[in-house]
């Protein structure tokens, strides 16, 4: 509890290339600074919280990353490269309320959507899609709404279709944007389970996270934000009362006793 | 036999072809909540329209569309300025734009004197599928006689090609279309950029709006684009039948629409007919009615 603000450095023999490294970002809307001077290279494998406030510019991290919103400055590589170069490595799951649920998809739809850059441009799908579609359903628990139209889902079902279309985007670096918001607790059990069979594999997985009372749970790396880096590392390192103070700028407690 | 295919047929055909490729694009103003760009659409190709008339002194196709084209792309730039550098809010950015733009486009109209010539502002307002017209048809056996099936009216030519490019984009582009429209945040991230497909949506909104204009005119055009999609959208939650479906809708509003206009004026007694493109709007409102009183997914049953 004591030990000083950690590096986010895997100690592992060589140095690799971590699979996001932040230089600098910063973002701004309209004048207004969401994101300062932000620097972090992130851990070669494990789950990731980015915590912070609302309006600490968490999603905006995200998004500048992906270029959805452009950089005031600063760079983001991914494994080395620009973000443009290596959209074959990463799976973006945006904020759920983000897109209208009552367009005319299926479950299976949307969830093959994580196969259209595999596919490549102007080719329909294929029948082996729509089967590898309902086996990412199936990885989610949601093989039997495959035919649901996604508006007839709950939130933790819809939730779970973006999980399963990042899924089939087999990557390598996963960013989510509030995967937990408003889910129930078998959406969440059953998104853990996948997030921790993508470490097992190899993956990153950093997800913007709300409810602080789960992230020893969860995570295993933390990102404290409030437009700046507040503090970074293992969650039993840098995830202390004092940087959660720091970040939220009130003390807050977290039944843990201290 | 042959005042039908000389005078109902063409009509008929021209007002049911402009149903077609407005509804076909339409289904995807729709998704992405742009229903009104088909109406502007209509609005800001007039003046480009009637700048390319007067600099090249020919309705021919390609100047038309060049025209329209012109116009189409400076009044998107000019939405554009105006919502991010002078901070005006959307709709009243479009809005604006789109009624001065066709302002502008009557004035011309009114001022360059083609309007005596070659423009009629009536027909571009309400249509004129009427003039679409086959005096060369003398029988069945015209249907297969190249010259004169050479004398069909010109705008069916430029509607039925406009509709095999609107419906080769959309077959191609198909997923592309569809991911963009429900997450554009998520296309962007796989490569699929959402302002070029949108862009296209708009330029193929453009092509529909120009080619249809002649025919149903201005103020209808929003009905050709807007109902058929609505309509199927109440029937289905499968994206490719929703587009089959509305091209269903279309195609019976353009029969049916034209049959009212010649039919039920006779069977009152009266010699005149009704504008058809004004009866295909009605069949078309008519139809989205029904789908919403009695549609079985997503009617007032339903919701009530």
């Amino acid at each position: 509890m004591l030990a000083p603000l950690p590096s986010d450095r895997v100690s592992s023999g060589v140095m690799p290339i971590p699979p996001l490294a932040i230089r600098d970002l910063t973002v701004q809307y309209g004048g207004r600074t969401a994101l300062q001077r932000f620097t972090w290279n992130a851990p070669e494998r494990g789950l990731v919280a980015i915590v912070g406030p609302n309006g600490a510019g968490k999603s905006s991290l995200l998004k500048a990353v992906l270029g959805l919103v452009p950089k005031a400055s600063g760079t983001a590589e991914i494994f080395g490269q620009p973000v443009s170069e290596q959209r074959d490595l990463l799976a973006y799951v945006p904020q759920r309320a983000s897109v209208d649920w009552d367009f005319p998809a299926t479950a299976a739809d949307v969830v093959a959507m994580g196969l259209y850059r595999n596919i490549g441009w102007l080719k329909p799908l294929r029948t082996s899609d729509r089967a590898s579609a309902r086996k990412y359903l199936d990885m989610v628990g949601l093989s039997e709404f495959a035919d649901r139209q996604i508006g007839a889902l709950s939130g933790g079902q819809q939730q779970r279709v973006f999980l399963a279309r990042a899924l089939a985007q087999q990557a390598k670096l996963f960013l989510l944007d509030e995967p937990f918001a408003g889910v129930d607790a078998v959406t969440e059990g059953v998104m853990t389970k996948v997030f921790r069979d993508l470490r097992d594999s190899g993956a990153l997985v950093i997800a913007v996270h709300h409810d602080l009372s789960s992230v020893k749970d969860i995570f295993d790396h933390v990102v404290l934000l409030n437009r700046e880096l507040i503090a970074s590392g293992p969650v039993a390192a840098a995830f202390t009362p004092d940087n959660i103070a720091r970040t939220y700028g009130v003390p807050l407690s977290l039944n843990s006793g201290q | 036999m042959t005042s039908f295919l000389q005078i109902d047929l063409p009509a008929m055909l021209t007002g049911t072809l402009a149903a077609l490729v407005c509804a076909l694009i339409g289904n995807f103003l729709v998704l992405t909540r742009q229903s009104m760009l088909g109406d502007a659409m209509g609005h800001v190709v007039l003046p480009g329209i009637v700048i390319a008339f007067v600099l090249a002194g020919t309705t021919a196709t390609w100047v038309m569309l060049a025209g329209a084209f012109a116009a189409a792309l400076f009044s998107a730039m000019l939405v554009e300025f105006l919502r991010r550098i002078a901070g005006v809010e959307p709709s009243a950015a479009l809005g604006s734009v789109f009624t001065a733009m066709f302002a502008l486009g009557v004035l011309l109209l009114e001022q360059s004197g083609v309007a005596r010539t070659s423009f009629d502002v009536h027909h571009i307002l309400f249509g004129n599928i009427e003039t679409a017209i086959w005096p060369a048809a003398a029988g069945l056996r015209s249907l297969f006689d190249t010259a004169a099936l050479a004398s069909l009216p010109p705008q069916l030519g430029r509607l039925a090609f406009g509709l095999a490019v609107v419906a080769l984009v959309i077959v191609l582009l198909f997923k592309e279309l569809r991911v963009v429209s429900f997450d554009p945040d998520f296309a962007r991230t796989i490569g699929i950029s959402p302002r070029m497909i949108g862009a296209l949506i708009v330029a193929l909104a453009a092509l529909a709006a120009v080619i249809s204009l002649s025919s149903v005119g201005v103020i209808l055009l929003v009905a050709m684009m807007v109902c058929p999609p609505a309509t199927a959208r109440m029937l289905t939650d499968d994206l490719k039948t929703q587009v089959l479906l509305s091209l269903l809708f279309a195609l019976a509003s353009g029969v049916f629409g034209y049959a009212i206009a010649v039919l039920l004026p006779l069977a009152f007694g009266y010699e005149i007919s009704f504008g058809a493109a004004g009866t295909i709007a009605v069949v078309a409102g008519l139809f989205q009615l029904a789908a919403m009183l009695f549609g079985p997914k997503r009617g007032i049953p339903r919701t009530v």
